[in-house]
């Protein structure tokens, strides 16, 4: 009876330790949630600096992989954030939650209705995947309309200046229609001014083909003379019969995946000649009419040309589809005679002389000049409806986009991680090495500077009104002093491109329009270059027709006719709203 | 006893159950309750129940999509490999290792058979995919060695994804799977097989007409239960297998219900098909029950 009665004891404090436990995560998960959260603002402003806001602190959730992959470990007590905090009173709690894609874990936490204070994305343009989820909550007064405080702003108030913000993002993301004079959801890194047209080798980026020096040489031909589709499928016959071998002994293939991985986005590389959909597969045939590529014979000549090449073994068979790591590792064992795409500031071209430029080849125009649809943005943030003194926060972000508050972002304190010398900030020897030696630990958790997107990337992506040459006197922190960068500048001036203006946005961009919610549910579904890489490997010419057949039936039943009939109204509008390039 | 005397006499046992309910209860059926969501224009302001109702919507978008056939042709094959296929594997394993007289070669038979189980999908698919990679891949090596064509790209080509997504989720489960059955099969009374041995019968009658018969109802009792997941099975595999050359035949109801939950924010849509899902499977599970309850005597209720 005696060892029953303590069984039973036993078992009545085994339940309540148990719920006791539950109890017990619950309420700290709670305390630490009101913490986080907590936005407890002053307005006591007496003995302050001019730049005083408020001590508050502002938290911040970030959908952007280069932030949370370079956030201090302890934030409040980096350099900058020290600075910050004593200039404008502002503490900073920056959360990142990593998932499969950040665009997945923003539509995540976004539907579960709550979000901090501030909330930032990546935004290249209005097509991108993350648009439709932010338009929504913005559409659902998720965010704060801060219209009405732009004008008291001294950055952002150049946002409502006639072109100032480039078209895509003035019409589609920030002064929507549908948004009745309310603005919800701000542009970043927007130049101060239109630089898109201007081919400056101490910043530019030299994306695309590279071909290894030595191979090139060999065969004696001169890179940036390959223009045609003809003529890049004659050099890579040429390198094939060669018989070149990698750093392993064995043979190289002609064109290798680019270098962070195989993707069908390198068809744009590869196949310009036959990419007669330049917008985002739209654009106008000779009548005039509005058709999509997979409409066209241009589909079949594409996938043939690369059927051709696959089949000659003229192309890595897993050009499309090779792991990250992989793509780097035959990169850089010079198993690709062409990467397909790489740029001058990846450290594989600046570090060695081995690889230069190809082409680039000529677009469906006859033309090898890089398309740009002017100014451009990158990147976007909103404040939550919820969060108290939305003007404090706008404030904040605006100071920094100042240039005094640019200087501290980007370079760190003055006589800590830099000096002045006439006017404009040098790095300190210390931080050009850590620099130079890309000692992430130091320029992320001592300094916590952006350092042009190589340190705490938080501090260069939350800019806009960017100059930097003329606020800075180079494009990057470090640019002017350090040799890193000297070969990614010399690629840069001997291998130069040209730009040409198409003005309009990608005719995708307008699937956001409140109509044609229904379509864009479906064709959400169609991957083109996809379906392209799906006929390319298909085991018979009869059989890529068949899947070229299927995509045409597909996107009629998404209903491409209603969208071509609206682009087609659009057009007839405003003929620069759309980038079509006629032939 | 009275449910009322049954209480009182055994309150401790009922309230060490009652963390579990709690559990049940909070993570498994009250978010069943998001099932409404098939039927609402879902709001992230306005939440689950705020949100306007649309009906039948979603549920109409789907049968008429174009996808709608393509994409059960391929979850239903899916499913029938991984319910129906692979079922016998494990119980033929099972019985194998029983029949082990060694016994140090039978763990370590066991061992073998189980640890692929413990390794995550992403690292599986990893190695497939240099093991198959065309012209460096062992496979494709192997085969170069023998005469044959080594540039094969297996995970570009929709006839092998099937047998590719069989053979890996075979290897990877019939040791796991088959612990069950051997825990079963130890279960039978050994009288029964001194019986038969005295009578003369031989190994496979033994196994047909003893081990077979005593594990009826386990067998039963798991394949009721693995149909219930037939329109829903494998969605890691599936995605990470899934490439532009195999995608025809590697997209399924799963794939879709991410694409278009999670990828394009359409939760009510996501939600409808999450739901057909469900619905086939609790059908299907009922069916089987009563099938197998009429034929064999064996069911879950």
């Amino acid at each position: 009876m005696r060892k029953s009665i303590r069984k039973r004891l036993l078992a009545g404090a085994l339940v309540v330790a148990v719920g006791a436990a539950g109890v017990t995560g619950c309420s700290s998960k709670a305390n630490e949630g009101a913490k986080g959260g907590e936005s407890a603002s002053s307005s006591d402003n007496t003995g302050k600096p001019d730049t005083w806001i408020a001590d508050r602190t502002i938290t911040v959730q970030a959908y952007v992989n280069d932030i949370g992959n370079s956030l201090p470990k302890d934030l409040a007590n980096t350099e900058v954030m020290k600075e910050l905090t004593k200039r404008t009173g502002i503490k900073l709690d920056i959360q990142y939650t990593p998932g499969d894609k950040d665009s997945n874990v923003m539509a995540a936490q976004l539907a579960s209705g709550t979000i901090p204070d501030v909330i930032f994305s990546y935004m290249d343009d209005s097509t991108r995947k993350e648009f439709p989820i932010l338009l929504k909550a913005a559409k659902e007064g998720m965010f704060a309309d801060v219209s009405g405080l732009l004008k008291d702003t001294k950055v952002y108030s150049h946002y409502l200046e006639d072109k100032y913000l480039p078209d895509d993002s003035r019409k589609n993301i920030m002064f929507r229609k549908d948004f009745n004079g309310a603005a919800y959801i701000l542009p970043l890194s927007i130049d101060s001014e239109d630089r898109s047209l201007i081919y400056d080798p101490e910043t530019a980026y030299r994306g695309g083909l590279y071909i290894q020096k030595s191979i090139a040489d060999k065969l004696g031909i001169d890179p940036s003379k390959i223009r045609t589709q003809d003529q890049f499928y004659d050099l890579l016959v040429q390198i094939k019969n060669g018989n070149f071998k990698d750093d392993n002994g064995n043979p190289v293939f002609p064109l290798g995946p680019k270098y962070w991985g195989g993707s069908p986005d390198t068809l744009q590389y590869i196949v310009p000649g036959y990419t007669w959909g330049v917008s985002d597969g739209y654009n106008l045939d000779s009548n005039g009419v509005i058709k999509h590529e997979a409409d066209t014979d241009y589909v079949f000549e594409k996938i043939n040309y690369l059927r051709k090449l696959l089949a000659e073994g003229l192309m890595n068979p897993e050009f499309f589809t090779m792991d990250g790591t992989r793509a780097e590792e035959v990169s850089r064992s010079h198993n690709s005679a062409i990467m397909a795409d790489v740029h001058n500031y990846q450290d594989i071209i600046y570090a060695s002389e081995d690889w230069i430029p190809l082409g680039p080849l000529d677009d469906v125009t006859g033309n090898n000049a890089k398309v740009e649809h002017g100014k451009k943005q990158n990147g976007v943030w909103a404040i939550s409806a919820d969060a108290k003194k939305p003007e404090e926060i706008l404030k904040f972000f605006d100071y920094l986009s100042t240039p005094e508050g640019q200087l501290l972002c980007q370079y760190g304190v003055e006589g800590k991680s830099y000096e002045m010398k006439d006017g404009k900030p040098v790095l300190t020897d210390e931080a050009l090495k850590k620099l130079n030696e890309g000692d992430k630990d130091y320029l992320v958790n001592n300094i916590g500077a952006g350092f042009g997107y190589t340190g705490c990337v938080f501090f260069s992506f939350v800019l806009t009104n960017i100059d930097n040459m003329n606020n800075f006197g180079e494009n990057r922190p470090g640019a002017n002093s350090s040799n890193t960068f000297k070969r990614a500048v010399e690629v840069a001036k001997d291998y130069p491109i040209t730009y040409r203006l198409v003005p309009g946005l990608n005719a995708t961009g307008y699937l956001s329009a409140e109509s044609m919610t229904d379509v864009k549910a479906q064709m959400s579904l169609l991957n083109y270059k996809e379906m392209i890489v799906q006929a390319v490997y298909a085991g018979t010419d009869e059989d890529a027709k068949k899947i070229v057949e299927s995509f045409r039936q597909q996107l009629k039943a998404a209903g491409n006719d209603k969208f071509i009939e609206y682009l087609t109204q659009l057009y007839k509008e405003d003929p620069s709203a759309i980038c079509f390039d006629k032939k | 006893m009275s449910i009322t005397k049954k209480l009182i006499r055994f309150w401790p046992l009922y309230l060490m159950l009652v963390p579990c309910i709690i559990y049940y209860v909070l993570i498994c059926y009250v978010p069943m309750g998001g099932v409404i969501l098939a039927f609402k224009d879902y709001s992230f302001r306005k939440g689950i129940w705020g949100s306007p109702w649309v009906g039948f919507r979603y549920f109409r978008m789907f049968f008429t999509s174009y996808d709608f056939p393509r994409l059960l042709r391929n979850t239903l094959i899916v499913g029938f490999i991984k319910c129906i296929l692979e079922f016998p594997f494990a119980i033929i394993l099972a019985l194998l290792l029983n029949e082990f007289k060694n016994e140090k070669f039978k763990k370590i038979s066991q061992t073998i058979t189980y640890l692929p189980h413990f390794l995550s999908t992403v690292i599986i698919v990893t190695m497939l995919q240099r093991i198959l990679a065309p012209n460096i891949g062992v496979l494709n090596q192997f085969i170069g060695k023998l005469g044959g064509d080594p540039g094969t790209f297996f995970l570009m080509e929709p006839k092998y994804f099937f047998q590719l997504l069989f053979s890996m989720d075979l290897w990877r489960n019939i040791g796991w799977d088959s612990i069950i059955y051997l825990a079963a099969i130890s279960g039978v009374d050994a009288a029964l097989y001194e019986a038969a041995s005295i009578d003369g019968c031989s190994k496979l009658k033994k196994i047909w007409h003893i081990t077979l018969p005593g594990i009826r109802g386990t067998i039963g009792l798991l394949f009721i239960m693995g149909v219930g997941g037939l329109l829903s099975k494998g969605f890691e595999q599936i995605y990470l297998l899934r490439t532009p050359g195999n995608m025809s035949v590697a997209d399924t109801l799963d794939t879709f219900v991410l694409q278009m939950g999670l990828m394009n924010g359409q939760f009510g849509y996501a939600t409808a098909v999450g739901l057909i899902q469900g619905i086939v499977g609790l059908i299907l599970v009922i069916v089987c029950n009563r099938l197998s309850k009429r034929f064999t005597g064996v069911s879950l209720w």
